[in-house]
């Protein structure tokens, strides 16, 4: 039996027993359907069970660690302790990596595998994936995406990538390229209709596709919780999941989210959604190179420090979007 | 010194893997296309063969590495490959190659496949420095 990682939303965890260890799962959504939120309940997750965490995202560590503290989900004492570490692409530099020669390993690449070695990080979210994924020419992109892909399992984590909901030919393409080699694909969205979030689960590996998915809310102090007049979701069959039907009645039995109407959702509160979206829109020049620069909040030791790495000076991306 | 074959056309790429194999302490033959890798792998004792599967020249992709097992049936192999097609992965899978990483991302775990290589086994004709590697 296979021993899963829970992704640390109970309605999907209830029913899935999570995602497969060791390998990636892929989260499309456009902006502000939670692609994000989901990553950070999958860092705070690996927290609650002592592991490892790193998190790469287009937005500034300091917004990460206020949206997470918001929907109760505490980053800060991790970051201090060294048991996360958040990384934001945060500028531009053009000309850097080796966009001549698509055979070579991106500088920024090599580095993030440092940092999750020295670190010995179990969990990873990649908030976009785009960067990584992205060549001036498209010819070699499966062969690029299956590369990036086997490297973050040969790392030996479980990684969550997010991708823009795709709005082109090419971009459709790219979500199919990475679906492909990856055996969970989630897709969400915000179903104006029922006034609620919807996860839907595209592919999971050994199991059939969930077109109906699950609709919830994302609360203030709460987080992502199912919708309130959602029905429960019964565990998926073939069970592969550890988790037992008890536990599934657990969470099927815990108390439901208030109405949005008296308990306001997240983004109608916090309006972030948006707001930081991310640098993708920019364009395909944009990432050319990326910096990426690790977040030092608190008290952390200094980069150099045994133990710590020096700020990420190179990018991932060669290409444009 | 345990010593090491690469075979790659491309410079830019033999250079970094020459670099990273130098840094873990062995020595190292570079080969820039099949019939130069399979002469040196004739010759020389190496304790690994990292190769490209596609190559210009005579002879490249799956007939060489088919040569090259058949040269040295003892000598792991990691085949380090750019575009691999399900089929090529396939059949280095049967011809028994150690290991098979993808460029750019994954070549950049070939020092820890090698490292694993020389930890599992000693290899046959190799004067494996453990103090070194």
């Amino acid at each position: 039996m296979i021993i899963k990682t829970p992704l640390g939303i109970p309605f999907f965890d209830a029913k899935y027993g999570g995602i497969y260890p060791n390998r990636v799962a892929l989260v499309t959504g456009r902006a502000g359907a939670g692609k994000t939120i989901v990553g950070l309940h999958f860092i705070a997750q690996a927290l609650r069970q002592q592991e490892r965490a790193l998190m790469l995202s287009t937005r500034p560590s300091q917004d990460l660690v206020i949206t997470a503290e918001s929907l109760n989900l505490p980053l800060a004492p991790a970051i201090e302790s060294g048991a996360l570490t958040l990384l934001e692409y945060n500028e531009f530099v053009p000309g850097r990596d080796h966009e001549a020669n698509i055979n070579l390993p991106p500088d920024g690449f090599i580095q993030l595998k440092e940092i999750i070695e020295q670190q010995a990080v179990q969990r990873v979210v990649i908030d976009s994936v785009l960067p990584w994924i992205t060549l001036p020419d498209a010819t070699h992109l499966p062969e690029h995406v299956f590369s990036l892909v086997r490297a973050f399992e040969r790392l030996g984590v479980t990684a969550l990538f997010t991708l823009p909901r795709p709005v082109s030919a090419p971009a459709v393409r790219l979500r199919k390229l990475v679906e492909d080699v990856v055996p969970v694909s989630i897709s969400l969205n915000h179903d104006q209709g029922v006034q609620a979030h919807q996860m839907v689960v595209n592919k999971y590996l050994g199991l059939n596709a969930d077109p109906e998915g699950f609709f919830f809310d994302i609360i203030v102090h709460k987080g992502i919780a199912l919708h309130a007049a959602a029905p429960v979701a019964a565990p998926a069959k073939p069970a592969t999941s550890p988790v037992s039907i008890a536990a599934a009645t657990a969470a099927a039995q815990q108390p439901a989210p208030p109405p949005s109407s008296v308990s306001p959702t997240y983004a109608q509160h916090a309006h972030l959604s948006e707001a930081v979206a991310p640098a993708a829109s920019k364009g395909r020049a944009s990432f050319a190179s990326l910096m990426l620069n690790q977040s030092q909040p608190g008290a952390r030791p200094a980069p150099g420090a045994a133990g710590v790495p020096p700020p990420m000076r190179a990018g991932p991306g060669r290409g444009g979007a | 010194m345990t010593k090491i074959l690469i075979i790659e056309d491309e410079p830019v790429v033999w250079a970094l893997l020459k670099r990273i194999v130098q840094e873990m302490g062995h020595e190292v033959d570079v080969a820039s296309d099949g019939q130069k890798g399979l002469d040196l792998a004739r010759m020389g004792q190496y304790a690994v063969i990292v190769s490209d599967l596609q190559m210009p020249g005579t002879i490249s992709g799956l007939d060489l590495i088919r040569r090259l097992r058949a040269a040295q049936p003892q000598t792991p192999i990691v085949v380090v490959s750019g575009y691999p097609s399900p089929e090529a992965l396939g059949e280095c899978e049967k011809l028994g190659i150690t290991d098979f990483l993808t460029k750019p991302f994954e070549m950049t775990f070939v020092r820890s496949s090698i490292e694993k290589i020389l930890k599992a086994k000693p290899v046959a004709g190799a004067s494996v420095n453990r103090g070194q590697v």
